[in-house]
């Protein structure tokens, strides 16, 4: 379960940074996307998925000590 | 007045300069360079139809770009909505579970996959609109 959750995340990631290197490549043919006429602003995106992933980040920690706390048990 | 260019005539023995045609040496020379000057007109309305080629071509590349772009979007959305439902499942699956995490990633979650969403509507709608290329800012 708790790789599971890590490996979204990195997938989640890698799309990210994809639609970045797209964007930063079209810029210099298409100055209406490198002006943000597409999609406007994208921090509050970005701050909303970069706050999900802290707290996968943290649900996945939890679900480790809980695994571990069992095995000792 | 009459008489005037009567005799002007009559004392070179030929009609005055535009009365009459020019000889075929003169008419032959002139339509030489005449000849060069369609050349060149026709030459740049080549060059404006390679331009004009150049410009649909590029006017196509970007919105192959838009339309990946969008796609990608949606490739993300994807990505986060199946991050969502793993997280709304993790209290069912693992029993012990601390209900503050798994309720706040829960609550994350969902709200990235619809700001994520919205974006990606707005990119699919701007990758169908008309494109306009502007000058690049080096030309005139």
């Amino acid at each position: 379960m708790a790789l599971s959750l890590i490996s979204r995340l990195e997938d989640v990631d890698a799309f990210m940074d994809r639609v970045r290197m797209q964007i930063e490549r079209c810029t210099p043919d298409d100055p209406e996307l490198g002006a943000g006429l597409a999609g406007g602003d994208l921090t509050g995106t970005q701050s909303a998925i970069d706050k999900a992933a802290v707290a996968v980040e943290e649900l996945d920690y939890h679900l480790r000590d809980l695994a571990r706390a069992k095995a000792r048990a | 007045m009459a008489t005037d260019t009567v005799e002007k005539v009559s004392k070179t023995g030929k009609a005055v300069k535009g009365a009459n045609f020019k000889n075929k040496r003169e008419r032959k020379a002139y339509r030489k360079t005449l000849r060069q000057v369609i050349a060149n007109k026709v030459a740049n309305k080549a060059l404006d139809k390679e331009d004009k080629k150049e410009q649909f071509q590029k006017i196509k590349l970007v919105k192959l770009r838009r339309r990946k772009i969008a796609r990608d979007w949606q490739r993300l959305v994807e990505v986060l909505q199946a991050l969502a439902s793993e997280v709304n499942r993790v209290p069912d699956r693992i029993r012990g579970s601390d209900p503050r995490y798994t309720g706040l990633a829960t609550a994350l979650c969902n709200d990235a996959v619809k700001a994520a969403a919205e974006k990606a509507d707005q990119y699919a709608a701007f990758s169908r609109k008309d494109v306009r290329i502007y000058k690049p800012a080096g030309k005139g």
